[in-house]
């Protein structure tokens, strides 16, 4: 299993063969890098293949655990404040399956910010008795009462860069070889600019 | 405890969203959305069952609030020894209303069919059941004259409420009528034959706007078969059974002797 720091050395020893203390990129700008080049190549493919499937490659997903709600006084409901930020994908998809901890069968119905309002009075606002929530900004907002003290579980499409350096970093050798070299391509610039590395003052 | 039949709408659309290939309740909302429309279409047409309530009547005003899920009415009527007996419609009445714009008490509503009067002032004897023969009505109401009843009804659709005119002592009426979906915890029971026409049916819908990808020649194509699978509902529900066919065809024999 390659972690996240992993594929950071990994873009290191491709951009600096020789590496030394004072080379110009670090390990966490190299994870960075690594990251965002992650996320473009995982959304692109995703939006390619949505004629063809409409769900997310498993492996490409980020479990977490024991999501505690609390209740927010300005939007009156419970909230979830989401542990990390998703990618953001035509109709929430970024946010795959939400559900309380030992029931993925109850998941979650995930409905937009207005559906509270366009659904009024319709026989369609009861979502089939099924609990929902929506997605604002880095929490998720659940439309019924939920209890305090139970945990939910969110699988997302987390960003890259919220995942942590030693955990598994959800990517798969198909995109492995684009990933580095945009990547690469991110950084190559930078390595072409003399730097003080000896701080005298001379760029070199 | 007694089995429904059929299934919960929401079964059937995950059913969708399943040959759709999705793996996630997103769009969940939408395609609910459609296939309560979808159900509302079917049971308007094919399926729906008349509900038959009974209400009270507000005896000081002689009005009845609809029910909340009222689409259309089919009849009104009372029960009389146990026996429904329709009311009359009738358009001209009308209510009059008191300074706050409710309907005024008192009103006259004094006609009571128990002790109705025939134009030349002789009281009918009030013997329903000569009038009805299998559950249906055969007339015979001799020297009642025309429009006589156990009392008329006006359907007030913008106040929401029956006004009645007159009525029997009886302080209930039936109202029968074709309802609007009624929900069970917040789903829909689906009749087994009525399956395949949401799917359908949410297909075509949900399809319906999107031109550009789909093409019109494929839409009609969805439009066609949800009303081919309607009709084959259609066809299915109506069918009888041996016993009903038999029990038609031999109505309207009668015990006559024969060779008279």
């Amino acid at each position: 299993m390659i972690t996240k720091l992993g594929y950071a050395q990994q873009l290191i020893s491709i951009l600096y063969p020789t590496t030394t203390d004072d080379r110009k990129l670090r390990e966490q700008e190299a994870a960075l890098a690594i990251s965002q080049a992650r996320d473009i190549l995982i959304k692109r493919e995703i939006l390619q293949n949505k004629v063809e499937t409409n769900s997310i490659y498993g492996n490409w997903l980020s479990t977490f655990y024991d999501n505690k709600a609390y209740f927010d006084k300005n939007l009156n409901k419970y909230v979830i404040k989401l542990p990390a930020r998703p990618i953001s994908l035509i109709g929430d998809m970024g946010v795959y399956h939400v559900f309380p901890k030992g029931s993925e069968e109850n998941m979650f119905v995930p409905v937009t910010s207005g559906f509270s309002a366009m659904h009024l009075k319709s026989l369609s606002s009861m979502l089939g008795g099924n609990m929902a929530y929506y997605l604002d900004g880095n929490k998720i907002v659940f439309l019924n009462e939920l209890s305090k003290d139970q945990p939910i579980t969110i699988r997302m499409l987390a960003m890259g860069e919220d995942i942590p350096l030693d955990d598994y970093f959800p990517v798969d050798g198909s995109i492995e070889s684009e990933m580095l070299q945009l990547a690469v391509n991110l950084y190559s610039t930078q390595k072409q600019i003399n730097e003080d590395v000896v701080s005298d003052n001379v760029s070199q | 405890m007694a089995t429904q039949v059929g299934r919960s709408l929401d079964e059937i659309v995950r059913d969708y969203m399943l040959e759709e290939e999705r793996d996630s309740l997103h769009k969940y909302p939408f395609y609910l959305k459609y296939a309560i429309s979808g159900l509302r279409d079917l049971t308007f047409d094919i399926s729906g069952a008349p509900k038959k309530v009974q209400l009270e009547v507000d005896e000081s005003t002689n009005v009845v609030a609809l029910p909340p899920d009222f689409i259309k009415e089919i009849r009104v009527g009372v029960i009389i020894d146990g026996v429904f007996v329709s009311l009359g419609q009738n358009s001209d009445i009308i209510k009059k209303l008191d300074d706050c714009g409710n309907v005024a008490t008192n009103q006259n509503n004094s006609t009571n069919l128990n002790t109705a009067t025939t134009a030349q002032g002789f009281s009918v004897a009030n013997t329903w059941h000569q009038h009805y023969r299998n559950g249906e009505v055969i007339g015979a109401y001799y020297g009642i004259g025309g429009h006589q009843g156990v009392g008329q009804f006006y359907i007030n659709y913008d106040a929401g409420r029956i006004e009645f005119s007159t009525i029997t002592n009886q302080s209930n009426v039936v109202l029968e009528y074709v309802s609007d979906l009624s929900t069970v915890n917040g789903d829909f029971r689906v009749h087994p034959f009525l399956e395949e026409p949401i799917l359908n049916y949410i297909d075509w819908v949900s399809k319906r706007r999107k031109h550009k990808q789909y093409g019109a020649g494929m839409i009609n194509d969805l439009q066609r078969k949800y009303v081919d699978s309607k009709i084959w509902a259609a066809i299915r529900i109506g069918s009888s059974t041996k016993a009903q066919v038999r029990e038609v065809s031999k109505k309207n024999f009668t015990l006559a002797p024969k060779g008279l």
